[in-house]
């Protein structure tokens, strides 16, 4: 039967015959592997969106209330409005933070050959680490006390030991600098390939005009790095808005809330109170800022830069 | 213009320095761990701090190991290696299929795998926790880890980029060599997408050996618990004990270290293909 169908469509001369071709039982195999998908990732999203409108607990009958839950969420839930403001505010330091340094490091090993490999290695480290690992150790390095390594370097500089952790103001900086630590070898390495993607020619006859190297890098790098900052910003973004395993090793939420994150409060209304309609409520609301930050920033950057 | 070396120069010492003092930030917390699952108390807990050991120990990294370590261990690695073995092979099949045979509704599954890839975790937990543990029974098992990642969109996404550049003519000529489907996928496919099958599997290990919120959630006895989630357990009463808590992160961080040095290569290269692809 098979052999038939292929000499057939051979004879036609189809420039594509595969794609031409009728159905095909191998493509019967993607039946299990949407399977799985459509009971782990599609069904739940709305399974999600049909709970948000329920008082679901577990284990319990579920009862239709409207929009009380999201009604609940904005002008009672003093926490889950703390907690957007954190997340928002840790996201928007800490992914123009990171690529920044990680660009800055870009710029500077790349075309050194001998140490790139090297710095690479070392830069990338903590990306590929356990972050549960990384973070308990970091809890130590952050220590309000002057045994914590980082106050005893502020000693050195006689500055006095800081809170830190214990702190509401400095404790999402903290946070801060621990995903800065671990995130800026990724980034340096898309920059990196990045960079290797510009024309070495473009920067000679930028040389010859006269052009120096302030305006080689406005010029020519940064527009042409362009898809590069856009993905790594967007994804960075997305990522660092879901931020939930380092606060909750490091702080707990606290001190009062300074630390908790939307995700965090998500798991302990959910998973601590099992309030799981009104949980499910957060999570949309949740997933709604993430869209609408993520379409801000595709049209704010795309529009900028487009060569 | 004409002093232009000697800045260079001047400034590329500076550069080396920051790169060095750079590298070094990087390194220090893992040196720290290093010599902390080693030290003594008292030297721990000493100011200034103490850099170079005088005495060493290995008490905490025992006393760490026989705290259900080897059981952490047994599960992560089951886990990290059926996830990974399923996604390489799962996410290269669904790839060549949409990348290469037309069936009904394969734009809209398409799109859907897209979709799926931008929604966040915290949208789908909680009815994806009530389908592993209610509906499957499959609460403290390795299966509840297991099965939902034995697939993912993404994977399926990237695979389906590279198996798109691979031209219609090979596989016509396969066929008409008498290759069936399977036989092309086996053997000419998989073949020349090799750097993506070793991308798509470094990036779902580090990314199932990492995972914490999922395992957390559906494990509550030590039988099923993963490294990331029994070393949490392990340090939470005992955050006094510098030493024995910094021995277990170690315990954790080693074997993805070691990985990592032997293979860097192909980690680095493996990401930025999963980073540009997207």
């Amino acid at each position: 039967m098979t052999a038939t169908t292929v000499v057939r469509e051979g004879e036609t001369g189809a420039k594509t015959p595969r794609k031409r071709q009728r159905f095909n039982p191998f493509v019967l195999w993607l039946v299990p592997i949407i399977g799985l998908m459509l009971l782990f990732s599609v069904i739940p999203i709305f399974a999600s969106f049909f709970l948000s409108f329920t008082d679901y607990r577990l284990n319990q009958a579920i009862k239709f209330i409207g929009f009380d839950n999201f009604i609940y969420a904005f002008t009672r839930d003093e926490v889950f409005l703390r907690t957007i403001v954190n997340t928002i505010y840790y996201a928007f330091v800490s992914v123009p933070v990171g690529m920044a340094i990680s660009l800055i490091v870009a710029q500077f090993i790349f075309n050194r050959k001998h140490l790139q490999s090297l710095f690479r290695t070392m830069y990338f480290l903590p990306y590929i680490t356990p972050m549960i690992a990384v973070v308990v150790v970091w809890r130590f390095l952050l220590q309000p006390s002057q045994f914590g390594i980082l106050n005893s370097f502020l000693a050195a500089f006689k500055i006095p030991a800081q809170p830190l952790l214990n702190s509401s103001i400095q404790v999402i900086p903290s946070i801060i600098l621990i995903t800065t630590w671990a995130s800026v070898g990724y980034n340096m390495v898309l920059f990196l390939a990045g960079l290797g993607g510009i024309p070495f020619s473009f920067y000679e006859a930028a040389k010859i005009d006269g052009a120096n190297s302030w305006q080689l890098f406005w010029k020519i790098t940064w527009p042409l790095l362009s898809p590069t900052v856009l993905f790594t910003t967007v994804t960075g973004s997305i990522g660092a808005l879901q931020i939930f395993s380092i606060p909750y090793i490091l702080t707990q939420g606290g001190p009062e809330d300074a630390s908790r994150t939307v995700v965090m409060w998500i798991y302990q209304t959910g998973f601590n109170q099992f309030r799981m309609g009104y949980a499910s409520s957060l999570a949309m609301v949740f997933f709604a800022i993430i869209m609408t930050l993520t379409i801000i920033q595709l049209r704010f950057l795309r529009t900028r830069w487009s060569y | 213009m004409n002093s232009g070396k000697t800045v260079t120069r001047f400034k590329s010492a500076y550069f080396y320095l920051f790169l060095f003092a750079g590298a070094a930030i990087m390194f220090l917390p893992f040196y720290w761990t290093m010599i902390t699952s080693i030290m003594f108390p008292e030297e721990t807990n000493h100011f200034p701090i103490i850099w170079i050991p005088t005495r060493v120990t290995l008490k905490w990294l025992v006393q760490a190991w026989s705290a259900k370590f080897p059981l952490y261990y047994m599960n992560s690695i089951i886990i990290a290696v059926v996830v990974v073995l399923s996604n390489v092979y799962t996410s290269a099949l669904a790839g060549f299929i949409f990348a290469k045979y037309k069936f009904p509704l394969k734009n809209f599954l398409f799109i859907l795998i897209l979709a799926t890839m931008m929604v966040p975790g915290a949208v789908t937990i909680i009815p994806a926790y009530y389908i592993a543990t209610v509906i499957m029974h499959l609460k403290n098992t390795l299966w509840a880890m297991i099965i939902p990642a034995l697939i993912s969109p993404f994977g399926i996404f990237l695979m389906r980029q590279f198996t798109e550049s691979i031209p219609d003519e090979l596989l016509d000529a396969a066929r008409i060599d008498g290759a069936g489907d399977f036989r092309t996928f086996w053997q000419i496919v998989l073949p020349l997408c090799t750097p993506a099958l070793s991308a798509n599997a470094i990036f779902h290990f580090i990314w199932i050996w990492n995972d914490f919120l999922w395992p957390l959630l559906v494990t509550d006895s030590d039988k099923a618990r993963t490294l990331p989630v029994g070393l949490a357990l392990f340090a939470s009463p005992r955050w006094l004990q510098t030493n024995l808590v910094v021995s277990g992160s170690l315990l954790v961080l080693l074997p993805m270290v070691i990985i990592y040095f032997i293979f860097q290569r192909a980690f680095v290269q493996g990401i930025v293909l999963t980073g540009l692809k997207y």
